[in-house]
């Protein structure tokens, strides 16, 4: 491999770790309970506990943040990088589905 | 003054050229024109003969193909197909569920036959569409998606960047085993959550393999997004490697159900 794509790996990858604020790398299922509240917390709610998070947008209304521990879903898009670094492989992440309000429908923590 | 008769050329053949457009009216014939969403039956029926060879995946199941609308507008009411070519013509039954099947005709191999839909090219994505009996309504069985992801590849149906390197991932002996190639399946309802699910063994499946990447680098040339509520990925080699087997479940936890 060339160096410029060395560096362009390295600068990439460097770019794509983990999002938001940290909290979900030590979250338990019992404080994820106290922190998310299904049909209450909004979106500014989670912002505010989590930070910034990976966000994709469905035609139906709703969205999707994705919080992950390891390696951002950013990297999934890069072109042969994602045959083999992936975030697929974090072994913690929390996903948080909301409803067209903002309001919180369901969410996930995979520990 | 030949640079001015040139351009005089020129000019009248755009005037004409508006004219006739403004003279014309424009009717669509469906099925005639030339960038019909179509297949290669020849790939078609090579995908049919992976699923054969490969039947022990899913004993308990056969081999339909299925298509999903690609773009916003895209209607799937008078969907009509055929193998069409140059001297042949044969129409395909299509379900209501947008499945088919197709039969096997050495003639219309050799007239190197299209399977053609009456919609623009780019307007539906294709897949292989394999069900076992008895699995239950809200899951999906890992060796059912194998032999789809097969089928698929021998038969061209995904859509993707036909970059050298691409191509000759998808031309591998078992790319969908060997490789963490991202085939994108869809699922019956806008999805959630995949739990796989063996005996009493259970595991979340990553949300990174869920909805597609955030920013798919080249997205006209992706066949997914349209739906990208209903999209999941496998990575077989990583699960097969893990242990779980053909029978494995991946069950479904639809955006709409209860938490």
């Amino acid at each position: 491999m060339r160096p410029i794509w060395l560096c362009i790996a390295a600068f990439v990858l460097a770019g794509c770790a983990s999002t938001g604020n940290g909290a979900v790398k030590t979250l338990t299922q019992e404080r994820a309970a106290q922190a998310i509240v299904i049909g209450k917390s909004t979106k500014a709610d989670i912002g505010a506990a989590f930070g910034a998070a990976s966000i994709t947008t469905f035609a139906n209304g709703y969205e999707l943040w994705l919080y992950q521990v390891g390696y951002a879903k950013v990297v999934d898009s890069l072109p042969y990088v994602n045959l083999v670094v992936n975030s697929a492989d974090n072994k913690r992440e929390l996903s948080i589905l909301f409803d067209r309000n903002g309001v919180v429908k369901k969410y996930q923590l995979r520990e | 003054m030949r640079k001015t008769w040139l351009a005089g050329a020129a000019w009248l053949c755009i005037a004409a050229a508006a004219l006739a457009e403004q003279s014309v009216p424009k009717v669509e014939v469906q099925g005639t024109a030339q960038d019909r969403d179509e297949k290669s039956y020849r790939a078609m029926l090579a995908g049919m003969d992976v699923f054969e060879k490969n039947h022990g995946l899913a004993p308990a199941a056969s081999l339909r193909f299925k298509v999903f609308p690609r773009r916003a507008g895209v209607s799937m009411e008078g969907l009509m197909l055929q193998i069409a070519g140059d001297r042949t013509g044969i129409p395909v039954p299509l379900a209501p569920d947008q499945t088919f099947t197709l039969p096997k005709n050495a003639a219309a191999a050799d007239d190197d036959a299209m399977v053609r839909f009456n919609r623009h090219a780019g307007s539906l994505a294709w897949r292989a569409d394999i069900r076992s009996r008895d699995v239950p309504p809200n899951a999906r069985r890992l060796g059912d998606l194998l032999l789809e992801c097969r089928v698929a590849m021998a038969g061209d149906l995904v859509a993707y960047v036909h970059h050298p390197i691409n191509m000759l991932i998808a031309k591998m002996d078992d790319p969908c085993r060997t490789m963490p190639i991202n085939l994108f399946y869809f699922a019956d309802r806008p999805v959630f959550s995949v739990t796989l699910v063996s005996g009493s063994r259970r595991s979340i499946l990553p949300a990174a393999l869920l909805h597609g990447p955030v920013a798919p680098m080249m997205p006209d040339h992706e066949d997914w997004i349209f739906l990208r509520e209903r999209v999941y990925m496998v990575r077989f080699k990583s699960l097969y490697d893990q242990g779980w087997t053909d029978d494995t479940l991946l069950q479904f936890d639809d955006m709409d159900d209860d938490a």
